[in-house]
């Protein structure tokens, strides 16, 4: 393990809503409302972010060299230049990667034990890892 | 402003009352987010009210005033330090022993020999108030150790001292009292 590796290491295993901020955002630089809008689309409304928790995150991931504030604005006609955008740092990139490696790392040991093959067992979306196909 | 993003009836309020309600967090945190914050409850205001009216925006609030609390202290708590954490500690243990014998005072003065339950609660409260003061003695120690060589001198001193003080007071209350015999 790279000590860069090491050092995004430390900061897991990151909370539902820091993680899901951090996809969120690995589509492209987004402001608060969006991120919200997104992460209840992504998790079929599982996970809904209330601007409380989404700013005390962002006040976080910010500390943490997570994201940025981008310095850019929108054009006024297409939306509010008041907003505040963010995006990902290629640290906040490499957290989110190794979050994910970890927790596929837990749904394989899942799958392993079986417990993925409860029938009725519906984990909500399709979790892609190693699927057939 | 665009003109779609015009909210109406019960949505403008809520907008109002949810920016209203932003006074919860820390005063830094609002200087910082608050007016994000009020936005991004405004766009939700917004797309409630297209979707499901006023119903719809109605049924934000549970969500949102859990979410406000719940962020709200967590907020306060982190960014609690030491300090003010001594602070508080060490005027809430005064104001609730003032409180404690004012009850008991009172009580005696106006419904005459208070019942024993009353006692109990002086009891009890004397403990509390008394355990309060430990652990802001302690908290204050910790912070002066942190500040240098005699902040470790203090705080070498301060813990026998404090944890003889609680052992008297478990003692005191671990021995069983005596009930009061009323004569007539």
């Amino acid at each position: 393990m790279t000590q860069e590796n090491g050092v995004a290491e430390a900061l897991l295993p990151l909370t539902p809503a820091v993680f899901q901020i951090l996809l969120a955002l690995s589509g492209g630089e987004r402001h608060g409302y969006a991120i919200m809008r997104e992460v209840e689309a992504s998790t079929q409304g599982q996970l809904r972010i209330g601007p409380g928790t989404l700013y005390r995150s962002i006040k976080q991931m910010l500390a943490q060299g997570l994201i940025v504030e981008t310095e850019e604005r929108p054009d006024p006609a297409l939306d509010d230049e008041r907003r505040r955008y963010y995006r990902l740092t290629e640290f906040g990139q490499r957290v989110a990667a190794a979050e994910a490696r970890r927790l596929a790392r837990l749904v394989a040991q899942a799958r392993q034990r079986h417990l993925l093959d409860i029938p009725g067992f519906d984990p909500g979306f399709d979790p892609g890892l190693g699927g057939a196909g | 402003m665009k003109r779609d993003d015009a909210l109406s009836g019960v949505a403008v309020w809520s907008a109002r009352l949810y920016r209203a309600l932003l006074r919860v967090f820390p005063a830094s945190f609002r200087r910082a987010y608050g007016d994000e914050m009020a936005r991004a409850f405004r766009d939700l205001c917004r797309d409630a009210w297209r979707t499901g009216g006023a119903g719809g925006v109605l049924a934000l609030w549970p969500g949102a005033l859990r979410d406000l609390l719940l962020a709200a202290s967590a907020e306060h708590v982190g960014g609690l330090t030491m300090l003010r954490l001594t602070m508080i500690l060490s005027l809430a243990a005064p104001a609730l022993f003032l409180l404690d014998n004012l009850v008991y005072m009172v009580w005696a003065v106006s419904l005459g020999d208070p019942p024993d339950f009353m006692t109990d609660v002086a009891i009890y409260g004397f403990i509390g108030w008394l355990g309060l003061a430990v652990v802001a003695w302690l908290v204050g120690a910790f912070v002066a150790a942190r500040q240098g060589r005699w902040g470790w001198f203090a705080l070498a001193l301060c813990l026998p001292y404090a944890g003889s003080l609680l052992y008297s007071v478990l003692e005191s209350v671990a021995t069983p009292r005596v009930p009061r015999v009323r004569t007539a």
